[in-house]
């Protein structure tokens, strides 16, 4: 259930992408980066819907660069649920148990009476039971992804893609089911390639991050290798906040590594960098604030603080300089 | 959703079957006339007629099998739309003729019909049958064999003062109560636009100027102009002098009334002929032979609802109610072919402005 | 292959007359000018009119259901399959001088003059296209409403949005790939119209192309200027078909449809809806069935008495059936119809997948092609199938075959037109969602494309039957006569002073479609109508 992909290279108008990843067996694995980064493409690669110029990718060693989709044995949830709007939830979840395609690798001829306790259990396994004979059209945003996450893993897939899956959900229901498909997925064990444009969603579901940009894997790692040790400041920036500053010295570091201390303090302590600044604005975020200010030559810091700054007030600013990242 | 699919499928299957035997229904009728056909080369005769002649209710089921027992010829009728659908096909098949006679060319497409070079002569033996102002081709290109008189109808039960003259129709008093048809797209009323050039020469646009007050509307064909007449939409139609008997011949009454003019009324000859490479010439020309018979020209009023050519044929009595004028027109067909584009053109202009 | 061998092999075996000098001259010549601008003005604006009436009616259909739904919707296609001579009688026993509507103000008012002129002017042309269209709009525009699920609307009413930035900026914009499919149809038939035109217009002021073909193809025997003439009038129409179709991809590019919402029940309604419908609903009857009820209604006349006053029959019925001939046609007419159902529907639905899913580097120049038979000439279209009997295998004599094939090219139009619009809507997604599913294209279409389109399918049955039920050019040519249909008795009965057996068998065939639509809609389920 291992997926590697070998050098992939395509083309389309004139965004180009080419890609090299290898996915452990049982791996959660997220690709995070802006949108026209080439993620979803990369995802649509994986599925089959497009096929590259070159390169190959193997599914537990099996090539399947240029099979159809439907003989990948893979999984899929989609943005936009892509439920069938004709079907009700039971028929939905066994839509993949019973295909005519006999190319498949998964198709089996299923028992009515095993489709039954299958959909049973997937209906469970996500928290719907009862919910076999509803149309689509009555369930809620999150119960529809929970049918279509549970349709998606009925056939039993060696790789199951997730294209932003909770885009579309509020922000409470999408920190829940995240968890809860986190939950299933170590229930399982399947392998996820799971598409992101959010930086907290990838950190939290994810064993491993692959970070993209314009056509490129620029990093891989775990969370929180990604988080203290960037390879460059685009990875640094997209994982959560990284200040750059050219003067007094170029450097780079996190909001949290930077404190406000006062004037006289300054002059003391050596393992520090100092900075003077005048506050630009304060967002509370609950127990704190972010803070913005700006340094004497017009460039901007980001920090935490639990006391509110009033924009103009004058401030000293002390980075550690233990924290203060050398990369690029 | 099952049920539903498997219910379509069966209605599908089941329709499927009936087509196929409907087809072959119609293939075996064929196949087995063109068995009997191929048998017996010499005695096929293919005619080719307007729709309403071939219909149930048009002469050819009369005529054709009395014609058919006769003889010992098998008739092979075709139909293909108006009459001038008719002749275009002929022309289309010049190079390879498929049938021998056309029925149905009159006098305003006679010199069309030469011209294209579609059509042999040949004088039938019984001609004399058919009084001379009837036979309008002297070439013997092609034989009438019905004719009738353009003329205005009226229903008498809405209008007491009929007009008595083409000139008459342009009185104010008539105002919005004539249906003309246009003829660019009907017989009738390409007759009605050579009725006014006959009467009143290179001066009829004028007319056409002072008429179009009286007319309601002109139609595409006489089908839809007679039927908004009898609807009672207009008092007035354009038709022939022999509608009249077909409401007291099948309907019993005679509030509707064909008018003779006082400048005359047009004339319309219906007529056949044989087509130039016919397959069948000698059959063909027994059936022109034929046409000029008793038995063939009994069955034209009540069925084709115009004048049988020949004088000697007895009339119904419900053609007591056609009149018959004493001043027919005809403009000369060489005339017709060589001035109609023109014709139309100035009346489209006048009609249009 | 059908199309190419029933549409494109006559067409240019006709074309083969055509010289380009032809065209010029008939460009530049003024009085053809005139006729293609006003040919091209009645049919838009009739186009603009029967959207406008077609857009509440398919708000109706779409979103409420009350007892007589499906007949409403059965009988509004009923006009589709009349031939224009019923059709212009209709009219004018309705809305002419001494019709229907006329007498009535004259009998209440006392006026001596018919009050209302409604007929022959620019109007009436007007109407009656609308009479004549409206029912494409209908059907198209509501199978594509029904598709607005409730939550994009909620969404917008969440935002804020009134009931009128909602209908402008959330369901009109859904429903433009629909609305300009329709109007496209509408364009074109209109666009060739010409009997109703000259009759209910009043004469050759409103001329339109067609009947110039007719003149130059019938009167003049000058078959290569029809031809030429015909040739402009189809190159017309392609290209508005093609505008047409860049303007509905780029309609169709941005909305996906998806989940049909649920009907409301009439009587949930709120009271303002309620008295909309009653009133849109009172307007059809009068504008629909208002004809058809007068054709119907002179079916049952006949004239008594030497004074010729018309008197309650059955006798046209009775007539009708005495003879094998109608009960023969009407079996014909049927079994062509369901033929043509049966050809035109998988011809059509290919075409159309080909044409959305292909991706072929000149789909909308394929569409356009697949469009054709609708913009040339029915005459010049006649006369080219004179070239297909020479054309046929020593001996082929399966008329019914030929004529069933001509209907499904005829109807073709229609139906790829319904099927692209229809494929157009399914969201890309769910189709990759039954491939990750393991489901292959075959899979595919059987169980998630094709109960998607049921409304589609219903539609485009619908159109076939009524168009194969209602042609007469194809039947006349290729049947040599002999296989007379429903529409073909008809024209005999007429030619032959019958009017009131013409109606009788008039309403025989707007009873066959009525049934013939409620089984359609029977069997196909209900999703749309």
């Amino acid at each position: 259930m291992s997926v590697i992909i070998e050098d992939i290279i395509f083309n389309y108008d004139n965004f180009n992408l080419s890609v090299e990843l290898e996915i452990a067996s049982g791996e959660f694995l997220s690709i995070l980066g802006p949108s026209g980064s080439g993620k979803t493409t990369l995802l649509r690669l994986l599925a089959g819907f497009q096929n590259p110029e070159k390169g190959r990718i193997l599914l537990s060693g099996r090539d399947i660069t240029n099979l159809p989709t439907a003989s990948r044995n893979i999984g899929m949830v989609f943005q936009d649920y892509a439920l069938f709007p004709h079907l009700d939830v039971y028929h939905n979840i066994s839509y993949g148990l019973k295909t005519l395609n006999s190319v498949n690798p998964a198709s089996k001829k299923m028992s009515r009476a095993g489709i039954n306790a299958k959909v049973t259990e997937l209906l469970e396994l996500v928290s719907l039971s009862g919910y076999a004979k509803r149309s689509i059209d009555e369930l809620s945003g999150g119960e529809k992804q929970r049918v279509a996450l549970a349709r998606a893993i009925a056939p039993e897939p060696e790789l199951l893609l997730f294209d932003e899956p909770l885009s579309a959900l509020d922000v409470k229901l999408r920190k829940s089911l995240r968890r809860e498909i986190k939950k299933i997925q170590q229930r399982i064990g399947f392998t996820a390639v799971y598409v992101t444009h959010d930086q907290e969603e990838a950190m939290s579901i994810s064993d491993r991050i692959a970070v993209m940009n314009g056509g490129r894997i620029t990093q891989t790692g775990s969370p929180e290798e990604l988080y203290n040790e960037p390879a460059d400041f685009f990875t640094a920036d997209f994982i959560g906040i990284m200040n750059r500053l050219t003067h007094p010295e170029a450097v780079m570091f996190r909001p949290e590594s930077c404190t406000v201390v006062s004037a006289d303090s300054t002059v003391a302590d050596t393992a520090g960098l100092h900075i003077e600044a005048i506050a630009t604005s304060a967002e509370y975020s609950g127990g704190q604030y972010i803070c913005e200010a700006a340094t004497t030559n017009g460039e901007s810091v980001v920090f935490y603080s639990s006391i509110k700054f009033e924009p103009g007030t004058k401030l000293f600013l002390q980075i550690s300089r233990s924290e203060i990242k050398t990369c690029c | 959703m099952k049920k539903t699919i498997s219910s379509v499928l069966l209605i599908l299957a089941v329709l499927a079957v009936l087509t196929t035997v409907g087809c072959q229904k119609t293939e075996n009728g064929t196949a087995a006339a063109e068995e009997t056909a191929a048998e017996s080369v010499e005695n096929k005769l293919i005619i080719y007629t307007y729709d309403s002649f071939a219909s149930d209710w048009g002469p050819a089921g009369a005529v054709i099998p009395p014609f058919e027992e006769q003889y010992g010829i098998e008739v092979e009728l075709k139909s293909a739309g108006d009459s001038g659908q008719v002749l275009s096909r002929v022309v289309l098949e010049k190079d390879a003729p498929q049938a021998d006679i056309i029925i149905g060319i009159d006098n305003n497409m006679l010199a069309k019909a030469i011209a294209e070079d579609v059509l042999e002569v040949y004088k039938p033996a019984n001609i004399s049958n058919v009084p001379d102002h009837l036979i309008f081709d002297e070439s013997f290109h092609v034989t009438p064999f019905d004719y009738g008189y353009f003329a205005v109808n009226y229903d008498s039960q809405s209008m007491d003062n009929p007009p008595a003259s083409l000139e008459d129709l342009t009185k104010p008093e008539y105002a919005d109560s004539l249906i003309l048809m246009d003829p660019r797209t009907s017989s009738p009323g390409l007759g009605f636009l050579l009725w006014t050039i006959s009467v009143y020469g290179d001066d009829f646009t004028d007319y056409w100027n002072r008429l179009k007050p009286s007319i309601l509307t002109i139609t595409d064909g006489w089908d839809s102009g007679y039927g908004l007449y009898t609807a009672g939409e207009a008092p007035m139609v354009l038709s022939y002098t022999t509608s009249p008997p077909y409401h007291v011949e099948y309907e019993e009454t005679d509030r509707f009334k064909a008018l003779l003019f006082e400048e005359g009324n047009y004339m319309q000859i219906e007529a056949m002929g044989i087509i130039k490479g016919a397959p069948h010439r000698s059959n063909a020309e027994k059936f022109i032979e034929y046409m000029l018979t008793d038995d063939f020209q009994e069955i034209i009023p009540l069925t084709n609802f115009m004048m049988p050519v020949s004088s000697k044929t007895q009339l119904p009595e419900s053609f007591n109610y056609a009149p018959v004028s004493d001043t027919p027109l005809l403009l000369d067909t060489a005339d017709i072919d060589e001035n109609l584009d023109t014709w139309l053109d100035a009346w489209l202009e006048a009609a249009v402005e | 292959m059908i199309l190419g061998a029933f549409f494109i092999i006559p067409v240019l075996s006709i074309f083969r007359h055509i010289s380009f000098t032809g065209i010029l001259e008939s460009i530049k010549n003024d009085y053809y000018r005139n006729v293609i601008s006003f040919t091209f003005l009645q049919a838009a604006v009739s186009t603009l009119a029967a959207v406008a009436l077609g857009l509440p009616g398919a708000w109706i259909m779409s979103h409420i259901n009350f007892r007589g739904r499906r007949l409403v919707s059965s009988i509004t296609t009923v006009p589709f399959v009349l031939p224009s001579v019923l059709v212009v009688l209709g009219f004018v026993l309705c809305f002419g001088n001494s019709g229907i509507l006329n007498s009535f103000i004259m009998k209440i008012t006392s006026a001596e003059k018919p009050p209302l002129k409604i007929l022959y002017s620019f109007k009436a042309i007007i109407l009656a296209h609308t009479f004549y269209n409206f029912p494409i709009a209908l059907r198209l525009i509501s199978a594509a409403w029904r598709q607005i699920g409730n939550s994009r609307i909620e969404a917008a009413e969440i935002l804020g949005a009134g009931r009128t930035r909602i209908f402008f900026t959330v369901i009109l914009p859904s429903l433009l790939p629909s609305i300009i499919a329709a109007g496209s149809l509408i364009f074109i038939f209109c666009f060739m119209s010409f009997a109703v035109i000259l009759v209910l217009g009043g004469g050759p002021a409103f001329s339109t192309l067609e009947v110039e073909i007719y003149r130059l193809a019938r009167i003049s025997l000058d078959i290569d200027s029809a031809a030429s003439l015909a040739l402009l009038g189809a190159l017309l129409t392609a290209l508005f078909t093609w505008i047409y179709i860049r303007l509905q991809k780029r309609a169709s590019a941005s909305i996906r449809a998806e989940k049909a919402h649920p009907l409301s029940k009439f009587s949930k309604l709120p009271a303002r809806s309620r008295v909309f419908t009653i009133i849109y609903l009172l307007i059809i009857l009068l504008l629909i069935i208002g004809p058809l009820a007068a054709v119907v209604y002179r079916s049952f006349q006949h004239r008594s008495g030497w004074s010729g006053n018309l008197a309650f029959t059955f006798k046209q019925y009775t007539d009708l059936f005495a003879g094998e001939s109608s009960t023969a046609a009407i079996f014909t007419s049927v079994i062509i119809a369901f033929a043509a159902v049966l050809i035109s529907l998988p011809a059509g639905f290919t075409a159309a997948y080909v044409i959305v899913r292909g991706r072929l580097t000149f789909s909308g120049l394929v569409e356009t092609l697949f469009m054709l038979p609708m913009g040339v000439s029915a005459i010049v279209i006649g006369l080219g199938y004179y070239s297909l009997f020479t054309l046929l295998p020593e001996g082929f004599s399966n008329k019914g075959l030929l004529i069933v094939f001509a209907h499904s090219v005829i109807a073709l139009p229609f139906v790829v037109r319904t099927f692209t619009t229809g494929i157009r809507a399914i969201k890309g997604s769910l189709i990759e969602a039954s491939h990750t599913l393991g489901e292959g294209h075959l899979g595919t279409l059987l169980r998630v494309e094709l109960p998607l389109l049921k409304g589609s399918i219903i539609s485009a049955a619908a159109f076939a039957f009524c168009i194969s039920a209602g042609e007469i050019n194809a039947v006349l040519i290729l049947s040599d006569g002999t296989t007379p249909t429903i529409p073909i008795s008809i024209y005999r009965l007429i030619s032959s002073y019958q009017f009131f057996g013409a109606c009788a068998m008039g309403t025989v065939l707007m009873l066959i479609c009525g049934i013939a639509f409620y089984l359609i809609d029977h069997y196909g389920g209900d999703e749309i109508f």
